[in-house]
């Protein structure tokens, strides 16, 4: 019954120590390498949870697509490790006076934090039957996305379609000084005159 | 017993210490980016486990197309801090004061 | 429950926008044409698919229904708001026709955007599930970082870009984390399911964890209508931008975000009123007290134009004080006289171009109007009626939008707050005069000679100036429709 508290107190003190390394390193490739390890841990805390479809498109998505982006960037931009001219000590009071501020009052409302387990809890039974009968968190999710919540998926293919049209109006360098090759031009030639015999000797 | 107490004190964690990467931020301007992903991650999280415990499917879902949504809004950012690096050749963030008054 | 008929001009828009898509795409790389650039094409193309859509918007009967599984609304207000944020579009467009061709923009894929931002603003107004509210705020927020920073060769554009992007995507951030928390709470996103879970809540029956979540939205709501103490994103991204994309972001979005503000406030959390009004009266006296003070120190043309439009904001926020139907009325009304003295603002601003010998260099500085009643004498009297107009002074349309805002805050008791507005409104008379003093009585050695302004954004400066002029004499014509906005958010 405490194999599940520890995995999940394991898998959410990794994250909040990996997410405390990526705001303070100075190396941008190490904040980023750090930063797939929180993704990694919250993908394991969901499958603790049995939200195994968003656990793997958590995966997917944001380790295999945005971090990847973020390393690719970090590549192109050729960071080095920068040298902070300001003290590091400079903007220091006024993040812990809101940090501690919103952490405070977040904190008082919920009294009911029980980390070692001391009170007494009820028995835990399964039932195989209704184990056995239920749907998939993928069947779950896709009943309802296609059908109730269909506007919103539009309209998010409608926000990937501004990101597509963002990213090429903003980056996009089209070089006019570099030759290529049109293959449809030149499978189209007409090579009819493209050989002629000539007579050298008369 | 894993609460539903317990996981929103992570979620809620997570964010702030995100929060205080975007304000405590000296290096450059791509760790401020990589907090606000982290940022929507809490938040999916936090909408994830409420959804379970709640039995409702709503959150879940709101989760699916947060994760959307945040993919796109890192491309953009990513795109403007590039046509920014192409200009300026530094990303750090105490040069960002062209316009000030 | 799923309708088609009341989103039909966005569906319109959106079939347009692909036809477009892969027209410009086709034809802008076709070698045997000379890659043509298709700038004018697309803008008169995008008039033309603005006014039929506006056509297409006038002629429906505006329904009263929940559409697509309760996501969006339909009533009296979405139909008005509609009408007008395609007409302010409409105006905008012609006002920077000359603009965007003498500056070089020639991507197509702006105009392509600028039809974007106006289907998810069509679409901010309709929302009414949580979900809804941040999709269609993210889909309007990630169009807008990118027309920030759409002159990727400035250091001004792209830096205001970046700005925005971070502040913009970190108050989506708070949003999202306030709807979270709503949602673990309650179990609801639907903003009417929660109005009738609320329904009677009073004293210590509301749990404190949902004042936090709300506090959480609300303050990402009034980020995004650059409300003080939230608003130090508005002068640096207003400033950076290209000046007709400033006009973009100045005019239009401000009527769809505070008819969401409207929605959730006045219909969702009314029980919770003995807190939000608290928030709202500091914001208003803040954005009030900063947007006069702010636009002193100013000397570029933009950021003035960012400081007086937070002052429009710390009004639109007085008169939600109290929530009933006079004062929601009077704040529509007050944001449809703000749209039409932008446009006219801004069609001054965005096309005036001064030349100095070789070169011409547009407006920045608040001094380059200096000995303006001299080269151009009708421009300096439709720039004067603008500007007396935005300070309040009567007959002009702005006097009796502020007459109607206070008038709704002082019904409600607020005295202290509407006697700080009047003082604050005759301290900013100070610096709108000062500026009419700079036009008429300053005389420079040299006079600076204008190039003539084109022909569409004298058109939409002389409509303006006919409004803001002559509403003094029917106020009737706007205020029945703004009564008919209104009528929706009544409890």
């Amino acid at each position: 019954m405490y194999t599940d508290l520890f995995l999940y107190f394991l898998f959410s003190s990794f994250a909040l120590l990996a997410s405390l390394m990526v705001i303070s390193l100075s190396n941008a490739v190490h904040s980023v390498l750090f930063l797939i390890l929180v993704f990694c841990n919250i993908a394991g805390l969901l499958l603790l949870l049995g939200a195994e479809f968003l656990s793997f498109m958590l995966l997917i998505v944001y380790v295999g697509a945005i971090a990847v982006l973020f390393l690719f960037v970090v590549m192109m931009l050729n960071i080095k490790k920068t040298s902070t001219t300001l003290s590091f000590f400079f903007n220091r009071p006024i993040g812990i006076i809101t940090f501690s501020i919103l952490f405070n009052q977040l904190l008082g409302v919920f009294n009911d934090f029980d980390t070692f387990g001391l009170k007494q809890k009820d028995l835990i039974w399964i039932s195989w039957i209704t184990e056995h009968n239920n749907l998939t968190n993928i069947q779950a999710v896709g009943k309802v996305f296609y059908t109730k919540y269909s506007f919103l998926f539009i309209l998010s293919g409608l926000i990937l379609l501004v990101a597509m049209l963002g990213a090429i109006i903003l980056t996009m360098h089209q070089r006019t000084d570099v030759k290529k090759q049109k293959i449809e031009l030149q499978l189209n030639r007409n090579f009819g005159g493209s050989v002629k015999f000539i007579n050298l000797r008369k | 017993m894993l609460t539903y107490i317990n996981s929103t004190n992570t979620s809620t964690l997570l964010f702030l210490i995100s929060v205080l990467g975007i304000f405590l931020n000296q290096k450059n301007i791509l760790v401020m980016l990589m907090s606000l992903e982290m940022m929507f991650l809490a938040v999916s999280f936090n909408l994830i486990f409420a959804s379970i415990h709640l039995d409702d499917i709503t959150g879940q879902v709101f989760s699916l197309l947060i994760l959307t949504v945040a993919a796109a809004e890192s491309s953009i950012g990513l795109a403007i801090l590039v046509i920014y690096y192409r200009i300026r050749s530094v990303i750090t963030v105490e040069l960002m004061s062209l316009m000030k008054g | 429950m799923y309708n088609f008929y009341s989103i039909l001009p966005e569906i319109y828009i959106l079939c347009n926008i692909c036809i477009l898509l892969m027209y410009g795409v086709f034809f802008s790389t076709f070698p045997s044409l000379g890659y043509p650039l298709l700038n004018k094409n697309f803008n008169l193309l995008v008039l033309q698919i603005l006014i039929f859509s506006f056509l297409l918007a006038f002629s429906q009967t505006p329904l009263n229904l929940l559409n697509w599984n309760n996501l969006l609304i339909s009533d009296f207000f979405t139909y008005y708001a509609k009408l007008i944020i395609i007409l302010a579009t409409i105006g905008w467009l012609l006002l920077s026709f000359g603009y965007s061709i003498k500056e070089k923009l020639n991507y197509f894929e702006f105009w392509i955007l600028v039809l974007l931002a106006v289907v998810a603003m069509l679409f901010i107004t309709q929302a009414y599930d949580l979900l809804t509210i941040y999709l269609t705020i993210e889909f309007q927020s990630l169009i807008f970082y990118i027309l920030a920073s759409i002159k990727r060769t400035s250091e001004f554009s792209t830096e205001a870009g970046l700005k925005y992007f971070i502040l913009g995507a970190f108050a989506s951030a708070f949003l999202l984390f306030g709807s979270s928390i709503v949602y673990g709470l309650t179990g609801l996103t639907n903003l009417s399911d929660l109005s009738k879970l609320f329904l009677g809540l009073i004293g210590n029956e509301i749990s404190f964890n949902l004042i936090i979540g709300f506090i959480f939205i609300l303050v990402a709501l009034l980020f995004k209508l650059s409300a003080a103490p939230f608003h130090v994103w508005s002068p640096d991204v207003y400033e950076g931008a290209p000046i007709s994309v400033t006009a973009f972001f100045s005019i239009l979005p401000k009527l769809a975000i505070l008819g969401l503000l409207f929605r959730f406030l006045l219909f969702t959390f009314y029980d919770f009123i003995s807190y939000w009004q608290s928030i709202i009266l500091i914001a208003a006296f803040l954005s009030i007290l900063i947007g006069t003070f702010g636009a002193f120190a100013q000397t570029k043309w933009k950021r003035f134009l960012a400081y007086s439009s937070i002052n429009h904001i710390g009004f639109f926020l007085l008169a939600l004080l109290s929530g009933d139907l006079n004062s929601i009325s009077s704040v529509i009304f007050y944001g449809i006289i703000y749209i039409i003295t932008m446009s006219g603002i801004f069609a001054f601003t965005v096309n005036v171009n001064f030349y100095a010998y070789s070169k011409t260099y547009q407006l920045r500085y608040l001094s380059n109007i200096k000995g303006l009643a001299k080269t151009d004498p009708f421009l300096a009297f439709a720039l004067t009626i603008i500007l007396f107009s935005m300070a309040g002074i009567p007959p002009m349309a702005g006097f009796f939008a502020k007459l109607f805002v206070l008038l709704a805050a002082v019904q409600v008791d607020a005295f202290g707050i509407s006697i700080f507005a009047v003082i604050m409104s005759c301290i900013a008379c100070f610096y709108y005069i000062r500026l009419i003093k700079n036009i008429y009585f300053d005389s420079v050695i040299n006079w600076k000679v204008m190039e003539p302004m084109h022909k569409m954004s004298s058109l939409i400066l002389g409509l303006s100036l006919i409004g803001i002029l002559f509403l003094f004499i029917d106020v009737e014509m706007v205020s029945i429709i703004t009564l008919l906005m209104s009528i929706p958010f009544l409890h």
